[in-house]
């Protein structure tokens, strides 16, 4: 696929993903924004997958350990087929009718429903990444070949648990494997390095035995072209190469601005979860809008 | 169900217990598992405890993940001394229809409380977890290691099976029927060699409570390793004058509340005994049960309440009343308090 058509596609997601933030008035816009290239990327282009047969056992693999940033995540699901326009719709909403503890709607944090292409259930740190990594011993001792990719957060890297998963993946040799950290610098309630200190971030998954593509660019030397995260060709190019690693698994480090696509949110903690106003939503859509039909022309 | 046993069998005429043929059942544990691997589609993760969680006999019979000569195929997974990872990691095994076993020693489950929540519970998937070492019948290596919480843990989660068996008989049977349960299975053990309870003409069902020995007024009940102190209890509570009844209760959640319920026709006064917090686990169980039958009757529960120390189990199990003698004594204290109310 193109570069223009998936710059394209992050544009619809934003603009799904600020749709189903704005209605329920509660979710994270910041994060999803910053990874809303590398969703696109995994599922359009790197997924190997039968978007009419989502619950296939052949299918690839895509874990969201970074749970928070469903609008985002649902919005690509939605884009590429597995979720509906109609489930769409039950984002964060009770589902009255359905049996007690046995709702379908979509939550604020992925539950594992492979129907909808989605294997895993997050929102605590961490749980994620160790998931893939039972997954990805799982597929190996199946003998199939599918891939399983990752998408972490920063700030979920000061979970002690991805550490014993990051080491747990580099024994097993698991090179159906490959994360990529989205990192966008800041966290729940602030920066990440004003949270704890997460520097070095390359040397840390080299040394627990991870062949890592792209390296961290501290928040404050940051240059537009430093974004790599945001940027096709890299991300495609990387998770070539990345899938033809072989007794390792991969990470991709992938610096990204929060809340990119929308510049009053862009790098500010605030709006790591903040629902807009109706006057902000208007303005922002439309906003988004005009970026899409610009594409076309 | 009933299963009435010969006390005769465990006690001499002095009181005394005798010395009978005996086995960890950790042991039992790991030879069902070794021989059900045959049958079943599941995988074993270890946490650095295999020979301690006997489950090392899977281990060489099936091998280990990565290393020849099974290589991929190897079914037993090493997660290093990494409990939280491994209780996540459990979920994604099952999201791919690999049932996950997880083991190691109950109290350090405890830390894997939240991820194994997260990954297996509230996604609804399949998981069987064994927790060794339960209670301060762990011994010598102290708190740290003496889970006292590990079944209100696993209680309090929505579709938990909690099961801690009495014997080898029943811990080969209940391991079996773990793999036929749907939802996550927890199975705590105790450390320790047990006597047979059970013949062959046992069987185990998930729910069902035991009565071991018939009797009135009071019904003693009890699960896991407190099953055989009990029985010991009673020999020397019916020297006493007393006909306690005994209702051995492997599964503690669900509990069998019919059992509970028919007891409650002739007994006023139960006394649940753990080696566990009697908080959160089977006195608490107990409690619910005769509730929802609407059948209240005072229940004394004991258990552990503190934290304790290192000591042999015997020792501890004497220091903490929670031996036979500790059993029988608070038994008859209950029984006289009962006494003093309904004069």
């Amino acid at each position: 696929m193109k570069s223009q058509e998936k710059k394209r596609l992050a544009n619809r997601l934003r603009q799904i993903a600020l749709r189903l933030v704005y209605e329920s008035q509660s979710g994270h816009l910041g994060g999803s924004y910053s990874a809303a290239e590398i969703y696109i990327e995994i599922l359009f282009e790197q997924l190997r997958l039968d978007t009419k047969k989502p619950a296939s056992l052949e299918n690839d693999i895509f874990v969201v350990d970074k749970g928070h940033a469903t609008p985002g995540f649902f919005a690509a699901q939605h884009l590429a087929g597995l979720v509906t326009e109609e489930s769409l719709s039950t984002y964060r909403r009770v589902d009255a009718a359905s049996p007690h503890g046995k709702s379908k709607n979509l939550q604020g944090h992925p539950k594992y429903l492979p129907q909808q292409g989605i294997w895993f259930s997050t929102g605590s740190l961490g749980v994620g990444i160790s998931q893939a990594v039972g997954m990805a011993i799982a597929e190996k001792m199946a003998g199939r070949k599918t891939h399983i990719y990752v998408l972490l957060s920063d700030g979920g890297l000061q979970e002690g648990i991805v550490w014993e998963a990051a080491r747990n993946a580099a024994y097993h040799k698991l090179d159906n494997l490959t994360a990529v950290l989205d990192l966008n610098w800041i966290q729940n309630d602030d920066f990440v390095f004003k949270t704890t200190e997460l520097l070095p971030v390359r040397a840390k998954w080299v040394s627990f035995g991870w062949e890592v593509f792209g390296e961290e660019v501290a928040f404050s030397e940051r240059k537009p072209t430093s974004l790599n995260g945001h940027d096709f060709d890299w991300l495609s190019k990387s998770f070539e190469q990345a899938r033809a690693v072989k007794a390792k698994p991969s990470l991709l480090i992938a610096n990204t601005a929060k809340g990119r696509g929308i510049s009053e949110i862009e790098n500010s903690p605030e709006w790591h979860a903040k629902a807009p106003s109706p006057e902000q939503y208007q303005k922002w859509i439309a906003a988004l809008q005009r970026e899409e039909q610009a594409m076309a022309l | 169900m009933k299963y009435f046993i010969d006390i005769a069998r465990f006690v001499d005429e002095s009181g005394k217990s005798k010395s009978l043929e005996k086995e960890f059942i950790r042991t039992s544990f790991g030879n069902a598992l070794a021989e059900l691997g045959d049958q079943e589609n599941f995988v074993v993760l270890g946490a650095d405890l295999d020979s301690s969680t006997k489950t090392i006999k899977f281990r060489q019979k099936f091998g280990e993940y990565g290393k020849e000569p099974f290589g991929q195929k190897g079914r037993w997974v090493s997660c290093g001394v990494s409990e939280a990872f491994m209780c996540a990691a459990a979920g994604g095994f099952a999201a791919r229809e690999i049932k996950p076993v997880i083991t190691t020693f109950a109290r350090f489950l405890e830390r894997g409380y939240e991820p194994l929540l997260q990954s297996v519970v509230i996604p609804g998937l399949d998981a069987f977890v064994l927790g060794s070492h339960g209670g301060i019948a762990t011994g010598q290596d102290g708190a740290s290691a003496q889970a006292i919480e590990d079944v209100a843990f696993f209680r309090a989660m929505h579709n938990v099976t909690v099961i801690a068996p009495g014997d080898p008989v029943e811990t080969v049977q209940a391991t079996k029927a773990a793999f036929r349960q749907s939802g996550l299975v927890y199975m705590r053990l105790s450390r320790n060699q047990f006597p047979n309870l059970f013949g062959p003409d046992y069987a185990f069902k998930i729910g069902e409570g035991v009565e071991l020995i018939p009797g009135e007024e009071i019904t003693l009940v009890t699960t896991g390793e407190t099953t055989l102190q009990a029985i010991m209890a009673i020999a020397k509570l019916q020297k006493r004058g007393l006909k306690p009844r005994l209702i051995h209760m492997p599964t503690i959640q669900p509990p069998d509340q019919m059992i509970l319920a028919d007891a409650a026709k002739n007994s006023e006064l139960f006394i649940t005994i753990e080696d566990h917090s009697p908080r959160g686990g089977l006195g608490d169980a107990v409690l619910e049960a005769l509730s929802m039958a609407n059948a209240p009757r005072r229940v004394v529960k004991l258990g552990v309440d503190l934290y304790a120390e290192s000591g042999t189990p015997a020792d501890l199990y004497k220091k903490y009343g929670l031996d036979a003698d500790g059993i029988a004594a608070k038994t008859l204290a209950a029984v006289e308090t009962q006494a003093a109310r309904h004069p």
